[in-house]
């Protein structure tokens, strides 16, 4: 157990003591108004006020990388940031996930069972799925010419898209994401342990079911796959599948809220796409750019220095990916959001290591809604006051997003 | 330009089969990667849109060299080797770019880019 759990304010003081005053900055990543307010252009407006790396003494204390260059470094470097604890406030609570906590080389034989299926080949061949949900759940709104897009869409897609290759039973929508939707809520780490483990029973029980009862999906093949020439174990299988639960419930979600957010507000970008889809991969980079989701973090494994930063072994970090899209070292005028913007550059799905396994099925999600959704409703806009209810924190998200159009829509294009 | 055959001074060059087909010299680096030579040349197919930067856990920058020349590289490590068993042109000279560092081995070698499935 981590001496730093049975103390924290002496940790803190004492973590405080060892950093230099000129990097204290007070910034806490789950309430600070500024991210209340764009919980993007809120980590933004740091690059003018911050130090590039920055120490904050809130939950837990922690370091922020803000610059692309350095967020790169710091992903990359396994030897000296540590996947093995990723919570701000930490948890130290014992829970390995395999593969989410391991860093290389252990981390590298999990990772190649995964990709088997999160690759270019297998993710293209889930197109045709992909265009059924979409238009499925338009179907839903389609002739109400107005709807509250964050969980009906936004989460309903990529949600069910992800139950139904998992093999995940699709009546338990509700349930699964009410408990993702409270694990990266601002909650205590003690409940956040407790959501944990309802997370390990799901999957216990998931692929209990499919011993019984084998299907053509995910969970099913996980059971029959192989790790250095050995079946996974329990353990092995239900980390896996805490990490697909997690990275599958509440990120593509964001990503296509915020993205659809923006497209609402831009006419002009609309009728664009609609005349030009062979623009829509460049669209979805964008999105991805200018609204990333996710922030990394890691805990220093061994000491170095970083631009005068002197991080300490035990010390957590976060690397705010938004910040990175968003760095104007990388990315000139980077609020503008520009489809052709010449050398774009973003660690949105992260990098190193640890990059985002599911990254190819998240873009094709997002170009095949977007495609869908033009196609289906048309000209769409916000409705009412936009007055944002932005989700800060691990992984960002938009809690409402209220859209009008002219219904009842279109009907899907002939094939 | 260089001479082959002036020795020391030549500057070793890969020889690097594209997808296409087509063939193209690159100069390396000692201590540089494979894979960054390759894409400090202009060739960005060995670079996938999905890439980790690098960090062995991609698959995307496989790439096979040809016997002779994979005779001469040193060995792959176990973190290498989890991931070239799920590439799918997997063959005798299979690498990962990223994991190749550029050394006097590598003069005259021949490979080609894996088809990036």
């Amino acid at each position: 157990m981590d001496k730093a759990l049975a103390q924290p304010a002496a940790a803190q003081a004492q973590a405080a003591n060892d950093i230099d005053e000129a990097l204290i900055v007070d910034w806490d990543i789950y309430t600070e108004p500024k991210l209340l307010e764009d919980v993007h252009l809120g980590w933004h407006a740091l690059h003018d006020t911050a130090p590039d790396i920055f120490w904050t003494p809130r939950n837990g204390g922690h370091w922020v990388v803000m610059r692309y260059e350095d967020q790169v470094q710091v992903l990359k470097d396994a030897e000296h940031f540590s996947s093995r604890e990723l919570h701000i406030p930490p948890m130290f609570n014992g829970n390995v996930m395999i593969p989410l906590n391991l860093d290389p080389p252990e981390h590298t034989r999990y990772r190649a069972v995964l990709m088997r299926y999160f690759g270019p080949a297998a993710i293209n061949r889930m197109e045709p799925k992909l265009v059924a949900w979409a238009h499925r759940l338009i179907d839903r709104v389609a002739a109400d010419g107005a709807c509250d897009f964050t969980e009906i869409l936004g989460a309903g897609f990529p949600v069910s898209v992800f139950m139904e290759l998992m093999g995940m039973p699709l009546d338990r929508f509700e349930e699964f994401r009410g408990i993702v939707l409270e694990y990266f809520s601002n909650i205590t780490p003690e409940r956040r342990g407790q959501v944990q483990e309802r997370i390990f029973a799901v999957m216990r029980e998931l692929f209990d079911e499919k011993r019984r009862h084998p299907a053509d999906d995910l969970a099913s093949a996980l059971l029959g796959e192989e790790v250095r020439g050995r079946p996974l174990t329990q353990e092995e299988l239900e980390s896996m599948g805490f990490l697909l639960f997690l990275g599958g419930l509440d990120t593509v979600a964001n990503a296509l809220t915020f993205s659809i957010r923006n497209l609402a507000g831009r006419p002009d970008l609309q009728q664009r796409l609609i005349a030009e889809p062979e623009k829509l991969p460049d669209y979805v980079e964008e999105s991805l750019r200018r609204f990333a989701v996710v922030n990394q973090t890691r805990i220093v494994k061994k000491d170095t220095v970083i631009k005068g930063a002197a991080f300490r072994e035990g010390q957590m970090v976060m690397c705010p990916l938004t910040a990175a899209g968003l760095d104007p070292r990388r990315n000139p005028q980077p609020e503008t959001f520009d489809i052709d913007r010449a050398d774009r550059g973003h660690i949105t799905f992260s990098i190193g290591a640890h990059t985002c396994i599911g990254n190819m099925l998240a873009r094709l999600e997002m170009r095949v809604f977007t495609r869908v959704w033009l196609e289906r409703i048309g000209a769409f806009a916000l409705a009412g006051a936009d007055r944002p209810a932005w989700r800060p924190g691990l992984v960002m998200a938009l809690e409402h997003l209220r859209l009008q159009w002219k219904a009842p829509g279109n009907a899907p294009a002939q094939a | 330009m260089r001479d082959e055959g002036e020795g020391e001074q030549a500057m070793a060059k890969l020889m690097v089969t594209l997808r296409s087909g087509e063939c193209r010299e690159v100069e390396w680096r000692e201590g540089v990667s494979v894979k960054d030579v390759i894409l400090d040349a202009g060739i960005f197919e060995i670079n996938g849109i999905t890439n980790c930067g690098g960090c062995c856990s991609c698959g995307t920058c496989h790439v096979i060299f040809e016997p002779e020349s994979a005779a001469r590289l040193p060995a792959p490590e176990e973190g290498e080797l989890d991931l070239l068993d799920i590439v799918p042109d997997r063959q005798g000279g299979s690498r990962l770019a990223c994991q190749v560092p550029c050394s006097q081995a590598l003069e005259g070698a021949r490979l080609r880019i894996g088809s990036g499935e």
